[in-house]
């Protein structure tokens, strides 16, 4: 196809430096009409710097020289502010990262998708108005959104993205620009996601996906430019390069990204349940978000809680932590009673419980250390700072989640996420719990990150022999890590056993339809 | 009033974000902050010390010399009775400063204690604080006051609690709000999930997270109090004369404006001096504690 495609992004010779440093070095970039490119690369490697410089969106205060830098056939390297505002809207189309952020809350999505048309071509409000319903019905969205004056609040992130997709592409640019957009979504969501990509691609569009996650583009991708520290390593076919990965870093992205190998089930004990939730049920506003669950986590043994975003996952894992208060339903630890109980009556209990969320940043003080937030929890509260044997096992308890020792004085926010996630993890483990619940603990981290993490995780259970609760939409994840897995739907358990039988054999429609999302978001189909 | 509540606000509202997006000056307190340092150095050495910078009985009279214009022997002038203005302008100042940071301290630690109260407390202590301090708000801060000295008598040290209470609403607001903020806030529900006791949780992380904002807020405060202090001597209310104080001082010379200005004039440019000073070091310091 590229030989008689035209070019619509060639990019070479591409440098940026930002203060003095340069990010990105020498990089030669191109995508053809109707190709799809993924820029794949782990978090700072300079992927969304290369392709935003190309946008002419540099930070303020960055460098950025070019020896060839043409959009659609036209030369802009020294295009003004001006000219490139026109470009964006026109000829090139941007989805950024946080699609929760990125649509205004105070006006209606309808315009917000309509608005490159205003700015940027002489069309009637008609004929706007229908450009807007076929961008809109485009991308599976109701094209009544065009003209009802719905605020982005009432969409779901999976519609908010679609919507964002919608504004980018309804003025048929040449080149579209999606950076990481199906992170953070489920399965079933990140397919339709992309396959409106895929639309675009199809009405001839250039498209560009960047993502951290090589397994997410595999099959979606014609082409996948691999970029390390700033320097492109790998620019080929899909087939080819995940075939035979060349690049160290292009190897880790490839064994993130093969299905992890699969749990050996631990042997199935007799032992009582050291957790166990009884027909749970939880009310938000009159709307059930969970429905008479209920579940056994016993000693030594993952239980995995699957289901699409907005299941109830989650508000079953805060109700097994005593979060939040469940409007039926009991939840016993050891037999003893967990859930309902005033907090006074499980403080003296809380040790033998962690938890690990998907965003550690925020449980962090700002104003405490590594080494503080570790001294806190090995001395229940007792000690601001680590010294003698204290420090000792400090140390080791960094060492074990494979965390340096000299991290100890920075404050948590100074971290990576996959530290920090370690360093929740060390906390959570710190009191040595007989059951640690972990709510989409890798979903926020890099591919390659989220391997590393699950790795730790595994290791971790084998060495400790502690329960788990392990809540995610990644099956790929779940089936790495559970013996036994729940499927939650619509609040209720729809599906339950051991993780073998319900992987292989799915016996609920919900069960196989997320296997499906899975599988089809894996291979692109 | 506003001149309390404004930059309060905006500091409570700024603060999380404020860390990174004001402008680091280097950790230092740029050109004006370190004008504004030495002021308040000499306004220190003046309040503690203030035999080395005016020498002389504040007090003493020289019925000859009265109302003499500035001049070699009395570079600020005399007053109606022949004290040296200059050296009762000096001996002021610990009264103005006394007075200004103890009410900070009194209105910001009334703010603590209600704010941490309708943060914490349920629904209707928080009403009944809020509609308190609304009213309050409501009010010119210096008729708060003078109700509060209408009730205590005049003097020096009612003048301190009635601009401490008066003052005290603003600080509430902030408090309230940040601790709502980190009540509500992961590293609480980290705490809880700890195991720590409620007592140790407040402690350990919502007040510390309150009380830095708070303290960045008092120190323009202080300014503000002293200005609100002044107020209340000038009409009579605050120290009782013959002290000097710069308000009281002010009032005397309204009879000699036309003759003798500078009665009425340099305790006046001390009162603006010392409150720019410390409202400008206050800002200072919190930008480069901003920075760090």
């Amino acid at each position: 196809m590229s030989a008689v495609a035209p070019r619509v992004l060639d990019v070479r010779g591409l440098t940026v430096s930002i203060d003095g440093t340069t990010v990105v070095h020498d990089v030669a970039l191109h995508v053809d009409a109707g190709e799809c490119v993924a820029l794949v690369g782990a978090s700072g490697s300079g992927k969304s710097v290369t392709a935003r410089a190309a946008l002419g969106l540099s930070a303020p205060g960055a460098v950025v020289t070019a020896d060839r830098l043409d959009l659609d056939g036209t030369d802009v390297r020294r295009l003004s502010e001006r000219r490139w505002r026109r470009l964006r809207g026109t000829t090139v189309g941007y989805v950024g990262q946080e699609a929760l952020g990125a649509l205004d809350p105070l006006r209606p999505v309808g315009r917000e998708v309509g608005d490159a048309l205003r700015l940027h071509t002489d069309l009637r409000a008609v004929d706007r108005v229908e450009a807007v319903r076929r961008a809109l019905a485009a991308v599976g969205l109701d094209p009544s959104l065009a003209t009802d004056g719905r605020l982005a609040g009432t969409l779901s992130g999976g519609m908010r993205q679609r919507a964002l997709i919608a504004a980018a592409t309804v003025t048929a640019p040449a080149l579209v620009v999606a950076d990481e957009p199906t992170t953070a979504l489920d399965a079933a969501v990140a397919v339709t996601v992309m396959e409106q990509l895929r639309a675009a691609q199809q009405r001839g569009a250039g498209v560009i996906v960047i993502t951290h996650d090589l397994g997410l583009v595999a099959g979606w991708a014609d082409r996948v430019v691999v970029v390390d520290d700033g320097t492109v390593v790998e620019d080929g076919p899909v087939a080819a390069v995940l075939g035979a990965p060349v690049h160290a870093a292009t190897q880790a992205l490839v064994r993130a990204a093969r299905p992890g190998a699969e749990r050996v089930p631990a042997p199935v004990s007799g032992a009582a349940p050291v957790l166990e939730g009884v027909g749970l049920t939880r009310v938000f506003d009159g709307v059930p978000a969970v429905q008479d669950v209920s579940l056994a986590v016993r000693p030594g043994r993952v239980t995995g809680v699957i289901g699409a975003s907005g299941s109830g996952k989650t508000t079953v894992a805060r109700m097994l932590l005593g979060l939040e208060e469940p409007d039926a339903g009991t939840v016993a630890l050891d037999g003893g009673p967990w859930v309902p109980l005033p907090e006074r009556d499980r403080r003296g209990r809380r040790h033998r419980v962690a938890a690990v969320v998907q965003d550690p940043g925020a449980t962090f003080d700002e104003r405490w250390t590594v080494e503080r937030v570790l001294a806190d929890a090995l001395t229940d509260g007792g000690a601001r700072r680590a010294s003698g044997g204290l420090a000792d096992r400090v140390d080791a308890a960094l060492r074990q989640v494979g965390l340096d020792p000299a991290l100890r004085s920075r404050p948590p926010r100074t971290l990576s996420g996959g530290q920090r996630q370690r360093l929740a993890i060390a906390r959570a483990l710190a009191t040595g719990p007989d059951v640690v619940v972990l709510d989409e603990p890798v979903t926020a981290l890099d591919a390659t990150v989220q391997d590393a993490v699950l790795g730790l995780l595994g290791r971790l259970r084998d060495d400790t022999g502690v329960a788990m609760v392990f809540v995610s939409h990644d099956l790929r994840a779940v089936r790495r890590m559970a013996d036994d897995v729940l499927v939650v739907h619509e609040g209720q358990v729809v599906e339950q056993g051991p993780a073998s039988r319900v992987f292989d054999a799915p016996e609920h429609p919900a069960t196989a339809r997320l296997l499906t999302a899975s599988a089809r978001l894996a291979a692109g189909a | 009033m506003s001149g309390i509540v404004d930059p309060g606000l905006q500091a409570g509202a700024r603060a999380p974000g404020s860390r990174r997006s004001e402008r680091s000056r280097g950790g230092t307190l740029g050109p004006a902050g370190t004008v504004a340092a030495a002021v308040v150095v000499v306004a220190v050495v003046a309040a503690v010390w203030p035999a080395l910078l005016g020498g002389g009985d504040p007090l003493a009279v020289h019925p000859a010399d009265a109302l003499a214009a500035p001049g070699p022997a009395h570079p600020f002038g005399t007053d109606e009775s022949g004290r040296d203005v200059l050296t009762r302008v000096v001996a002021g100042t610990r009264a103005s400063l006394v007075v200004g940071v103890l009410a900070t301290l009194v209105g910001g630690f009334a703010g603590i204690v209600l704010g941490t109260l309708a943060g914490l407390g349920g629904r209707v202590v928080d009403a009944v604080v809020g509609r308190v301090t609304e009213v309050a708000f409501a009010l010119p801060l210096l008729l708060v006051a003078l109700v509060v000295i209408a009730v205590t008598g005049p003097g020096a040290v009612p003048a301190t609690l009635a601009v401490g209470f008066a003052t005290a609403p603003g600080y509430a607001r902030i408090v309230r709000a940040l601790v709502r903020t980190a009540r509500s806030s992961q590293v609480v529900e980290t705490a809880v999930l700890q195991g720590r006791s409620p007592g140790r949780i407040l402690l350990r992380h919502v007040l510390p997270a309150a009380l830095w904002p708070v303290v960045a807020v008092a120190t323009l405060g202080v300014g503000q109090a002293v200005v609100w202090a002044s107020a209340l001597s000038y009409l009579g209310v605050g120290t009782p004369p013959p002290a000097p104080e710069w308000g009281a001082m002010l009032a005397d010379g309204r009879t000699y404006l036309l003759t003798a200005p500078w009665m009425s004039t340099f305790p006046g440019l001390a009162i603006v001096v010392l409150a720019t000073a410390v409202t400008v070091l206050g800002r200072a310091v919190r930008r480069a504690g901003a920075a760090r």
